[in-house]
C-alpha cells in the first residue's frame, strides 16, 4: 500500500471512526464503515488531484455508504408512533436528557443524522456538507432545521414524561 | 447557538469520548482492497464473456457491414496528455502542440495536422491529414443534437469523412474537423478562459492576495506578486503582454495595433502569458468597439476586440464619466481565465476623481 495512503490512514483514521460511530451509533459498525470507505478511496486515490483530496473524499465515500445502507435498514424496520422505553427515562438531569437525545437521534434520518454530525461534531461549513453529501445548501439547512425540530419534540415529550 | 445546539455538541463529544479505542486500520483497508478487486477481476472476466457472446458471435457470423460514417464526439473528454490549448473567441480546443495554427489561407502541410481560425482552407491549398477549422457559419440542414462535455451541440458528418460541430452557446461557433486527430480535438471542445473572464460582475471587495493600482483614471486590481512597472509596450495585433507583470504607459504602442491575418505558428507557442498592460494615451484610431460588458452610471466600458479573436489578449477600452480619452487595457487571458476574471469584475473609476 502506497507510503501516503498509509499515512493518510494513520493520521485521519480515528477521527473518521469518532464521525462514523456518532452516524451509526455503534463504535464496532463506525470501524466497518470506514474500513470499507478506506478501502474504496485507496482503489479510486489515482484519480484524486492530490493528497489534500484523500480526506474530504473517503468521508464523501463513507457517508453515501452509510446513507445506503440507512435506506436499507428504513425498509426493514416498523415504524412507531412515540418512542420506545429508553435508558434515562426516570430524571430529566443532564445525563438522562443527552440520552433521550442520543436515542432521538436514532429517529432521524440518515441525511438528518449526518448533516447534525457534520455541523456540531465535525464543524463543517453548510458548503462542506452539501459538498460532502452532493446536495446543495439549501437542502443541508433544511435537514439541519428539520432535524433539529425533530430532536426538539423528542426532548418535549420527555420533559412530559418526566414530570 | 441555541441550548439544544449546544446540548448536541457536548453530547457528540462525550459519546465519543466514551467509545473511542484504538484503531489499526490499515490490514482491514489492504483486505478490502484486495477483495474487492478480486471482485472486479472476476465481474470483468464474465463480463468480457458476454461481450463476446453479444457482439463477436454475431459479427463473424453475419456479413461484414460497412463502417459508421459518423464518429462519435457526444460525451466528456479530457485534454490528451501533452497537447496544448488553442483559443479562439469563447472556443477553446486542444491539439497536438506541433500543429500550425493560422488564418492564411493556406496554412501548411508540412505537419501532422492544421488549425484554421477565422477562415476556412482555400480549395487549392495542400492539407495535411488533420485539418480543424475554427469558423464557419452556422450549420444549415438537418444534424443531430449531442452534448459534448456539458454543452448541446448540434454535428453532422459529411460523406468525405469530415465531421461539422455548431455550439450556440460558444457564441455561434461552428468548427469542422477532418482526419481521425482533428475529430479527437474536436471531442475537447470547451469554453475558452475568456468565457470565465467575462463572466463576472463589479465587486467591491479586493480579492485576496490581489493588490490595488490606479492609473488613467481607473482603479484595478491584479496579482499582488505580479511586478509593476511604467514604460512603453511594443505592438503587433496587441500589445505584447510580459508574464506576470502590471505595466502602465502613457504613450501608444511601439509599431502600432494593426491585425493581420494571423501567421501559421505551432500550437505549442501559443499559450498566452497572463498580465496586464494598461495604457492612458490618445488612441489615433481606436479600433471599432462594442459593449461587451456592463457599463453603469460611473463608467463606459466596450471592449475593442469583440471576444472572437485567436489568443488571449482581451482589450477593453474604459471611460470614467467625465474622463475626455479613454484608458485602455489589455488582459493577457493566459491559464483558465480566473485571474482575468477577478481583474475585470474590480475595475471600477480611480478613487481620487
Amino acid at each position: 500500500m502506497d507510503e501516503e495512503f498509509g499515512e493518510f490512514v494513520a493520521a485521519r483514521g480515528p477521527s473518521l471512526c469518532r464521525t462514523a460511530f456518532l452516524l451509526t451509533g455503534d463504535w464496532q459498525a463506525g470501524e466497518d464503515l470506514v474500513q470499507e470507505a478506506l478501502a474504496k478511496t485507496y482503489l479510486r486515490r489515482r484519480r484524486l488531484r492530490d493528497g489534500a483530496a484523500l480526506e474530504p473524499y473517503t468521508r464523501k465515500v463513507m457517508l453515501s455508504l452509510f446513507l445506503t445502507a440507512r435506506r436499507r435498514q428504513w425498509r426493514q424496520e416498523l415504524p412507531h408512533a412515540e418512542l420506545p422505553a429508553g435508558e434515562a427515562l426516570g430524571g430529566l438531569d443532564e445525563i438522562a436528557e443527552r440520552a433521550w437525545l442520543w436515542q432521538a437521534l436514532g429517529q432521524l434520518s440518515g441525511q438528518q443524522r449526518a448533516v447534525l454530525v457534520l455541523r456540531y461534531f465535525e464543524d463543517l461549513a453548510e458548503a462542506e456538507i452539501a459538498a460532502a453529501l452532493g446536495c446543495s445548501a439549501g437542502t443541508v439547512k433544511a435537514h439541519a432545521a428539520r432535524g433539529l425540530d425533530r430532536l426538539r419534540k423528542v426532548i418535549s415529550v420527555s420533559e412530559e414524561w418526566s414530570r | 447557538m441555541n441550548e439544544l445546539e449546544y446540548e448536541l455538541r457536548e453530547l457528540f463529544q462525550g459519546r465519543v469520548e466514551e467509545a473511542e479505542r484504538p484503531v489499526n486500520l490499515l490490514p482491514a483497508v489492504r483486505r478490502r482492497a484486495s477483495q474487492s478487486v478480486r471482485r472486479r477481476v472476476g465481474a470483468g472476466a464474465l463480463a468480457g464473456v458476454a461481450v463476446i457472446a453479444a457482439v463477436v458471435l454475431p459479427m463473424v457470423l453475419r456479413q461484414p457491414a460497412a463502417s459508421s460514417p459518423s464518429p462519435e464526439i457526444s460525451g466528456d473528454h479530457a485534454e490528451p496528455r501533452g497537447w496544448v490549448p488553442v483559443d479562439y473567441g469563447k472556443a477553446q480546443v486542444w491539439v497536438p502542440p506541433s500543429w500550425l495554427v493560422g488564418s492564411y489561407a493556406c496554412v501548411g502541410s508540412t505537419t501532422q495536422g492544421v488549425v484554421y481560425v477565422g477562415t476556412t482552407p482555400d480549395a487549392s491549398c495542400a492539407t495535411p491529414p488533420n485539418v480543424l477549422t475554427l469558423a464557419g457559419p452556422k450549420l444549415n440542414g438537418s444534424a443531430r443534437i449531442v452534448r459534448i462535455n456539458g454543452m448541446t451541440a448540434k454535428v453532422r458528418s459529411a460523406a468525405s469523412g469530415s465531421l461539422s460541430v455548431y455550439v450556440p452557446d460558444l457564441g455561434n461557433m461552428q468548427l469542422t474537423a477532418r482526419g481521425p486527430l482533428a475529430i479527437r480535438a474536436l471531442g475537447t471542445l470547451r469554453p475558452s478562459p475568456l468565457v470565465t473572464a467575462l463572466s463576472g460582475s463589479p465587486q467591491a471587495a479586493l480579492p485576496t492576495g490581489f493588490r490595488w493600482h490606479e492609473f488613467g483614471g481607473i482603479k484595478f486590481a491584479a496579482p499582488a506578486n505580479w511586478a509593476s512597472r511604467h514604460g512603453t509596450v511594443a505592438a503587433a495585433c496587441s500589445p505584447s503582454i510580459a508574464p506576470d507583470t502590471v505595466v502602465l504607459s502613457t504613450t501608444p504602442p511601439i509599431g502600432g495595433l494593426l491585425c493581420a491575418p494571423y501567421a501559421p505558428v505551432p500550437a505549442g507557442y501559443l499559450g498566452g502569458p497572463q498580465g496586464i498592460v494598461v495604457i492612458a494615451a490618445p488612441q489615433a484610431s481606436p479600433p471599432p468597439a462594442r459593449k461587451c460588458i456592463a457599463s453603469d452610471r460611473e463608467m463606459r466600458r466596450f471592449c475593442a476586440q469583440p471576444p472572437d479573436g485567436l489568443g488571449t489578449v482581451y482589450t477593453l477600452y474604459l471611460q470614467p464619466t467625465g474622463q475626455k480619452k479613454a484608458t485602455v487595457m489589455y488582459i493577457g487571458v493566459g491559464g483558465r481565465g480566473r485571474f482575468a476574471r477577478k481583474i475585470i469584475d474590480s475595475i471600477r473609476p480611480a478613487s481620487g476623481r
